[in-house]
């Protein structure tokens, strides 16, 4: 299994096997890999240092807006063209030989769509550019499959945004492409939409394509993606199963810094505790070191209320690992 | 209506985004607008022959200003609606040929003005037909036709290729064509070797005065500065990043 | 992960404060969105490609008056550009620039949908069309008047005895003042009225520029067909905005010729009607919109 938790990529250079790529468990083929991807706009950095591999079922791009998965999923889709690095899409390069496509689709992020077409003119337009074999079949299929079959002969501009959302994923479906690119498609659907999109992504992923998700939300990406990519700042800050991101994270030690009333007897039952490694007092606050931060966080207010003493604050210090944290734990 | 979106997809969705909008509209009422003129002409009629207030019609007011404008229109927004709305993924996403994309928008832009501007320059002869002493409308409007089919073909192009270039292309192409093309191209007389109007009133002169050969070479001139632009559009739109 | 022992579940009330100070009225709301829309119109907070045409614009209008002034400095007596002049030639600049800013003012907000959110904000609609007008208007001024004072100052400053002229210009600057004012908030109010029709800018530019072109041939064709009677014949020029201009610039400055044969209050009342209508027919279909 890959184990890495911050991915120092100058180590990850050319010439790695596909199984390599940080992202992908040992023995899987990469469908999409980049490596040394960095993207500029002038002095702006979007991305760098991105090297990783997606392969076969549901990943996820996680991450915080404007963390930089819009645009790596632009960058996979060969609508903008990375400042540095390689892109393959199922072995060829993006962008690209325009033929990739025909196992590609993305549903990107993007609001507008064709207002004066209906949603089967959208759709069918989608199918008979991607040359599909059978049109109108390809279409009625996929406009079924995303619960749009009353609402299809209604034009786009009329479209509520979890419509819009669920016809873009549609277009995207139409010619059954090998590999899905999906921007926050949950985005703006109510409860029913959602859950249905969901057992679509992850049918999807078990039939053997390659889908990918980008969201910021955990909790509705736990229920159809093991695999994740943590884009935090336009890095990888983390890849792989996500069980063991959240694991290996609770096997480093954390520090926490704790503010209250009284720190010395606080720190006085802590520094009994096994999951305690190291205390430190200062002034009113208390840096402790501990090797299970979930279970710190229980024992801490337990010991504050048998002690009588009043918890203000209680917050881990460092900070790389904080902002992975809150996401791979949810707030 | 099903074969054209199967034969033809971008030029059908682009037909449909231009008579879904406000465009096409536009379009065919200014192009009807020379027959206004004609109408007043023809209620009430000042000193010119039809024949030479047709002919003056053409060059002071339809080729100058209202050619442009109503070719402008469209050219521009076959590829700005894509750029301004964000739907160009949807196109380029394909594996279609950025020359089969480039194409399409092309056909879709002389679809939308060429017929329009026939249909007006027909019913203006036809009205001016009507003033006193009206004779050999008949080439006035072989001229006229022959011209602006030229014009439409050389300024779609450009604008087609100018779109992919530059934001607020049209704004940028009026400022080119009034304030360039009038203001300059009355002083400086280089400038008309490279204004759309000469070629065009060149082709219309050659037509009117039967010399076909001025005509025809006006006319191929800009047929291939009409392709060139389209290849440059096609080279454009490989290299376009969209985000 | 602050918590106080056995007080779980507890709702801190930390990201929504109420706001208890003074309330501003409808007056600062309109300006707030004219400053807005001024700023966005010139490209403020933009890539470059967005200021290029207004400075290009900018300095279209500035080259002419620096001319003048510069040859009124080494040649006091050569008048290089009298204020009627300066109006006529600039009236295809500003054609332009109102041509760029009223599109982006207008067509704009209904494009990206903003005017949902606009108007579930105190600001009514029709203080939204006159918030619109002001930052036209107010922009405009910056073509049509601005270059106008200076070359005012310019002549004035350069006479052999400055003060005095400059005192003795007093009735020009106030008839400077006047068409400069008129003509932008004309100009604008129609650029504006074009443009609240379509959401796209391009369209709305199209028509105000063809718009502004071919009334000018509509008024000389309808002058050509009314040329035996020159009592109708003059009217013509409220078809045509440029014509307009130049019948109350002529007016103004003593110089009927440059326009039609109408009384200065005739002119001045056109074009305010023009303003008026504009802006009820905007007003009115505001109000309709969501």
């Amino acid at each position: 299994m890959t184990e890495t938790l911050s991915v120092n990529v100058n180590q990850a250079g050319n010439g790695l096997a596909p199984s390599e790529l940080p992202g992908l468990p040992p023995g899987a083929e990469a469908v999409i890999a980049l490596r040394g991807v960095a993207k500029w706009y002038g002095d702006v950095v979007a991305v760098s240092d991105l090297t990783f591999g997606i392969g076969t079922g549901v990943t996820a791009l996680l991450g915080p807006n404007g963390a930089g998965k819009s645009t790596i999923l632009n960058l996979v889709s060969g609508l903008i063209r990375p400042s540095s690095g390689t892109i393959q899409v199922l072995d060829r390069a993006v962008p690209g030989d325009t033929r990739v496509y025909r196992d590609l689709g993305l549903a990107g992020e993007q609001e507008q769509l064709y207002g004066s077409l209906t949603g089967r003119e959208f759709v069918r337009l989608n199918a008979i550019l991607q040359k599909t074999a059978n049109p109108d079949a390809a279409v009625e299929r996929t406009i079924d499959l995303v619960d749009m079959s009353d609402a299809a002969d209604r034009h786009l501009g009329g479209y509520s945004k979890g419509m819009r959302q669920r016809i873009k994923v549609a277009a995207a479906l139409v010619h059954d492409p090998r590999v899905l690119l999906l921007d926050e498609p949950l985005n703006g659907t109510d409860p029913v939409q959602r859950a249905s999109l969901i057992a679509l992504i992850r049918r999807l992923g078990e039939e053997g394509k390659t889908v990918v998700v980008s969201s910021h939300v955990l909790s509705e990406v736990e229920r159809f993606a093991r695999n994740v990519l943590v884009i935090v700042n336009g890095k990888l800050a983390a890849a792989g199963d996500f069980r063991t991101i959240r694991e290996r994270m609770d096997e480093r030690d954390h520090i926490v810094r704790i503010r209250c009333d009284n720190p010395r007897r606080l720190a006085a039952a802590l520094v009994v505790e096994p999951v305690t490694t190291s205390i430190k007092v200062e002034d009113s606050r208390l840096i402790a070191e501990t090797s299970d931060v979930r279970q710190f966080g229980r024992l801490v207010p337990e010991l504050a209320r048998q002690e009588g003493i009043r918890l203000f604050e209680m917050q881990p210090v460092d900070e790389s690992l904080a902002s992975v944290f809150s996401y791979l734990v949810g707030s | 209506m099903a074969a054209l979106w199967r034969l033809l997809p971008v030029t059908t969705l682009t037909v449909r985004q231009f008579t879904g909008g406000r465009t096409a509209r536009l379009v065919f009422v200014l192009s009807l607008i020379p027959a206004l003129f004609a109408a007043i002409y023809v209620a009430r009629p000042w000193d010119v022959t039809p024949n030479a207030f047709a002919t003056d019609l053409f060059r002071e007011l339809i080729a100058p200003t209202l050619l442009p404008i109503v070719v402008l229109l469209p050219a521009t927004a076959a590829f700005g609606n894509e750029l301004e709305d964000g739907t160009l993924p949807y196109l380029l996403m394909k594996p279609v040929s950025r020359l089969r994309l480039v194409l399409g928008k092309y056909a879709a832009v002389l679809i939308v003005t060429v017929p329009a501007l026939l249909a007006g320059l027909v019913v203006t002869t036809a009205i001016v037909a009507q003033g006193p002493e009206a004779r050999d409308l008949g080439r006035v409007l072989v001229a006229m036709a022959g011209a602006s089919a030229a014009a439409a073909v050389l300024l779609g192009a450009v604008f087609l290729l100018v779109s992919l270039i530059v934001p607020r292309a049209l704004l940028a192409g009026m400022i080119y064509i009034f304030a360039w093309e009038s203001l300059l191209g009355r002083f400086l007389p280089g400038v008309q070797a490279i204004s759309s109007r000469e070629y065009a009133l060149r082709v219309f002169d050659g037509i009117l005065d039967d010399e076909f050969s001025s005509a025809s070479n006006a006319a191929l001139t800009m047929l291939v500065v009409a392709a060139v632009c389209l290849l440059l559009a096609v080279w454009r739109l490989r290299n376009v990043q969209v985000d | 992960m602050s918590a106080a022992p056995g007080e779980y579940g507890e709702i801190f009330d930390r990201g929504y404060r109420h706001y208890d100070g003074p309330r501003l009225g409808q007056a600062q709301a309109i300006w707030a969105l004219a400053r807005y829309s001024m700023a966005r119109a010139l490209g403020m907070r933009r890539p470059w490609t967005a200021k290029i045409i207004p400075m290009l614009l900018y300095a279209a209008v500035a080259i002419p008056v620096l001319i003048a002034i510069g040859i009124r400095a080494f040649f006091p007596a050569f008048v290089f550009l009298r204020y009627p002049e300066f109006f006529g030639a600039i009236f295809l600049l500003v054609g332009i620039f109102v041509a760029l800013i009223a599109p982006e003012m207008m067509s704009s907000d209904r494009h990206d949908r903003l005017l949902p959110l606009y108007f579930s904000r105190p600001i009514g609609r029709t203080s939204y069309v006159l918030a619109k007008l002001l930052a036209t208007g107010l922009l405009t001024l910056s073509m049509s008047l601005l270059p106008a004072v200076v070359l005012w100052l310019g002549n004035g400053f350069l006479a052999p005895e400055p003060l005095p002229a400059l005192q003795a210009g007093l009735g020009d600057l106030g008839r400077i003042v006047v068409a400069g004012t008129m003509i932008a908030f004309y100009l604008g109010a129609i650029g504006l009225l074009i443009s609240s029709f379509t959401g796209r800018k391009s369209v709305a530019v199209g028509v105000i520029i063809l718009g502004f072109v071919l009334s000018e041939s509509l008024s000389v064709a309808i002058l050509q067909a009314f040329r035996d009677r020159p009592d109708l014949a003059r009217w013509s020029m409220v078809v045509s905005p440029s014509r307009t201009i130049a019948t109350m610039v002529g007016q103004l400055f003593g110089e009927p010729d440059l326009g039609s044969d109408v009384p200065l209050n005739v002119a001045l009342g056109v074009m305010a009607a023009v303003i008026a209508i504009c802006c009820g027919v905007m007003f009115a279909w505001y109000q309709r919109r969501d």
